[in-house]
């Protein structure tokens, strides 16, 4: 595979769009987009006239509480998962562990393919012992720390190697040159890939729910359950919401967090 | 019973499972791929089309899969309809996005000597462009593989065929006997897969790369 | 072997492309004639519209207004892509497609004008001879495994594929080093002795301009024509300080590479006939006061044998039997540099100067010096 490749193919999992238009275009749109969802939501719903029981799965304290356990296992993972990857990420970029890296990568090429729900399942079978919201936790970190770690290395290994030499020719450490010129250099990349994880993370953490670890997966459940479109409709919308906010929000992030000038 | 027991006893089964969670991302990725490089191909020469087919793509894209099922549901129902519409749509992006940046990469030199040797516009799209484009588009439909080889799991919940079938009988019976083995199955099952896809996208690309690209 | 179809003439008329938006022009009111079999070179500085005035001819660039006759043939007229395939086209560094072998790449308008397989296969490798690499090592091979120099080589034949009787030429030299430039330079030069295409050749360097053009057409923003002639012309009576600026330094010198013997003022010598009396000749070079006579043989008029004054003192018989044999001539197309040098190398003080193997004149080293302050005195006096 060459370089070029390479690129695309991380620009793929990567970066939403394609060029600096591209990117502002996406930051207006993306907002119109939630606006105009949640009022045709909100519209949809008085218009369709739910029933009691529909109601009850609808009322604002309820949905709150299912949104607020959905954050909350975004949150706590993409924590986690960056508390391991960054520094993994590091680790895998030194010289002594370059030969590892293209291993790590394929692994995490090949994670893209693992269901997420397998996974879930797999953990919540395993530990049965332990509280639901850790095991969607731990599953969720699992799942996406492989490509917050690709994401990482690839930052990382993108930065031109003359820039890094020129850091040690000057008298730098290599604590310093990591610190002052590769880490701000693989920023860009890293926060697309940070942005990723989060978008990934709530969309994981819908399906949190099949092990009673909540968030509003619950709404979709209980709608195909109990057959209730509207409840099943409104916890769909409410999480591609979510999602599409999380991610305009990291690109928002992606945009003003960069260091000036890269 | 032991997970190779539990393998060996529904050997048959899960040999199905398989050919059909295959079969289904096969088709689906092929289905994408064809829309993904229509729409490509008529959007890349002006820069807004092309970016609103991305950003397009991309929104579809960051709607977590689980809700997308979801809102098949209503719209079509259970079983293969939703999970081939949603799969398709999820497919998409790495497509767009790799035939747009591919077709748009080839050097405007190439595309000038083409059109100055009196190729038409078709001739110059078949012969000289998409070739050259090919890997980077070919790499867009290999990563969009694995990503829909995961999230074809869920298709199961609405119904839908695969090796997710496996994965949501260990949900159903949490607690009891065999639900390790029926998610490991369902889980390791479409791990393989990928591989298995991953390695025939590398032999694929080494029989339809030209020579002359390889580096 | 196919008939090389030899160049046609193409016109011009108040061709001028205008882009939406732009206050003046990309090519404005352009007219003019481009000879059959002559490569006219446009040179210009970046931005002057060379490149687009050299698009417009087949079309890549469709003019806003004016004609092209090509052969006197509207080309407006005729389907775009059409006619692009009876144009042969090269850019910088031969654009071949990387993805297709060199074959395959000269095969590309053949195969568009459907031309049988035998005869792709014969045309290539006919012309892969003609561009001077092996058909047996370079057919299969692709254009990465090429060098700079070679690639542009097979760009060549891949333009004259279809025996295009016109070819367009882009920079085609501009990527590659200039030992390889120049090389590149004399191939086409010898090509175009054979083919006599009608060939336009877009360059920034004056130097390449003087060196290929038969004609040279300096243009300025907008295309504008400044100066349209013979390299020679152009460096001797530059029209403005546009083209003066141009030409650069060294224009004298440059001068001495485009001017042809034939062109400047020769010395005389006494010319006699191999059977006349050796010593009337003796006298009548006393007369004179000069000391060389050349025998020039009966009827051809060629310059056979030298005789000295020296040497035909007390002498009789016919003149023939005395002096040397003439050795070192110089072709009347040779350029001054050439003259120079062969003087310089020969050793001898005059050089007899041949047009169609008849004698026209010598040439001396004060000849040549005479010619260079006479070209720099016209050139200072402009």
């Amino acid at each position: 595979m060459t370089s070029a490749q390479a690129a695309v193919e991380v620009a793929t999992d990567v970066a939403p769009s394609p060029s600096a238009t591209g990117r502002a275009w996406h930051l207006l749109i993306t907002p119109a987009i939630i606006v105009v969802a949640g009022v045709a939501l909100v519209i949809g719903v008085n218009a369709a006239d739910p029933n009691v029981s529909e109601r009850r799965s609808l009322e604002a304290p309820f949905v709150l509480k299912l949104l607020g356990q959905h954050l909350n296992l975004t949150a706590v993972s993409t924590v986690i998962v960056l508390a391991v990857a960054i520094p993994l990420g590091v680790m895998l970029t030194r010289k002594g562990a370059r030969l590892a890296a293209p291993a790590v990568l394929g692994v995490a090429n090949i994670g893209q393919g693992a269901p997420a729900i397998g996974v879930i399942v797999i953990l919540a079978v395993v530990l049965p012992t332990v509280a639901p919201f850790w095991v969607a936790i731990l599953a969720l970190s699992v799942y996406s720390v492989l490509p917050a770690l690709r994401n990482t290395m690839v930052g990382l290994q993108q930065v031109d190697p003359a820039l890094v030499e020129a850091g040690r020719g000057i008298g730098m450490s290599a604590m310093r040159t990591l610190l002052r010129v590769e880490l701000p250099l693989a920023t860009p990349i890293m926060l697309a890939g940070i942005r990723t994880t989060l978008v990934l993370n709530v969309g994981v953490a819908a399906l949190a729910s099949f092990i009673g670890a909540g968030g509003l997966g619950e709404m979709i459940s209980a709608g195909v359950k109990l057959q209730q479109n509207i409840v099943l409709i409104t916890g769909s919308v409410l999480i591609a919401l979510l999602a599409l906010s999380i991610d305009w929000l990291g690109a928002l992030a992606e945009r003003y967090l960069r260091p000036k000038g890269v | 019973m032991s997970f190779w027991d539990y393998v060996t006893s529904r050997w048959d089964l899960l040999l199905f499972e398989t050919y059909q969670h295959a079969s289904m991302v096969f088709q689906c990725v092929l289905l994408a791929t064809v829309i993904g490089l229509a729409v490509a191909v008529a959007t890349y020469r002006t820069s807004w089309l092309a970016n609103l087919a991305t950003g397009t793509a991309s929104v579809i894209f960051t709607i977590p899969s689980f809700a997308m099922f979801g809102l098949m549901i209503p719209v079509f129902g259970l079983g293969v309809v939703p999970s081939v519409v949603a799969l398709t749509l999820y497919a998409l992006l790495p497509i767009i996005r790799n035939c747009i940046v591919g077709l748009s990469g080839v050097d405007p030199a190439m595309v000038d000597a083409a059109r100055g040797m009196g190729m038409s516009r078709a001739m110059v799209l078949a012969r000289v462009e998409l070739p050259l484009a090919w890997p980077v588009i070919l790499t867009g439909v290999r990563v969009s593989t694995m990503l829909t080889m995961g999230v074809a799991a869920i298709a199961a919940y609405v119904s839908g065929p695969g090796l997710g079938d496996e994965i949501f009988s260990g949900l159903a019976r949490l607690g009891g006997a065999n639900a390790l083995n029926a998610a490991l199955a369902g889980t390791l099952g479409i791990i393989l897969l990928a591989l298995l896809f991953d390695a025939a996208y590398i032999l694929i690309g080494r029989l339809t790369t030209s020579r002359g690209l390889r580096v | 072997m196919s008939d090389d179809v030899g160049g046609v003439q193409i016109d011009l008329r108040n061709l001028t492309k205008r882009y939406p938006g732009q206050a003046k022009p990309a090519v404005d009111d352009v007219t003019m004639t481009i000879q059959a079999g002559e490569i006219v070179v446009f040179v210009g500085p970046s931005g002057s519209g060379k490149t687009t005035t050299m698009k417009l001819i087949n079309r890549l660039i469709e003019p806003t207004s004016g004609e092209i006759l090509i052969n006197g043939e509207d080309a407006r007229k005729k389907k775009a892509d059409e006619l692009r395939r009876h144009i042969g086209y090269v850019i910088q560094a031969g654009g071949l497609f990387p993805h297709m072998t060199v074959a395959d790449n000269i095969a590309i308008v053949p195969r568009i004008l459907k031309w049988d397989r035998k005869r792709i296969a014969e045309r290539v490798e006919e012309l892969l001879t003609m561009v001077g690499l092996e058909p047996e090592i370079y057919t299969t091979r692709y254009p990465r495994q090429l060098s700079g120099g070679q690639q542009q080589r097979v760009g060549v034949a891949r333009a004259l594929a279809a025996d295009p009787p016109v070819l367009l030429m882009d920079e085609p030299f501009g990527a590659v080093d200039p030992i390889t430039r120049a090389k590149l330079q004399d191939e086409l030069l010898a090509l175009q002795d054979e083919l006599s295409k009608t060939i336009v050749f877009v360059t920034h360097d004056f130097d390449e301009a003087v060196k290929l053009g038969d004609r040279i057409a300096v243009l300025a923003e907008g295309s504008r024509i400044v100066q349209y002639a013979e390299p020679a012309e152009i460096l001797a009576n530059p029209a403005d300080d546009f083209v003066r600026g141009f030409i650069g330094e060294n224009g004298a010198m440059k001068l001495l590479n485009v001017t042809r013997v034939a062109d400047i003022d020769l010395d005389q010598a006494l010319t006699v006939a191999p059977e006349a009396d050796a010593a009337e000749v003796h006298r009548e070079l006393a007369d004179r006061d000069e000391h060389w006579a050349v025998v020039l043989d009966r009827g051809a008029g060629r310059p056979v044998r030298w005789v000295n004054r020296e040497e035909l003192a007390d002498a009789s018989g016919p003149v023939e039997d005395f002096g040397g044999p003439v050795d070192v001539t110089i072709s009347g197309r040779s350029t001054l540099q050439e003259a120079l040098e062969a003087l310089l190398r020969s050793d001898a003080e005059l050089v007899p100067v041949v047009v169609k193997r008849r004698y026209r004149g010598l040439v001396t080293l004060n000849t040549v010096q005479q010619a260079i302050a006479s070209l720099r005195e016209k050139a200072k006096r402009r």
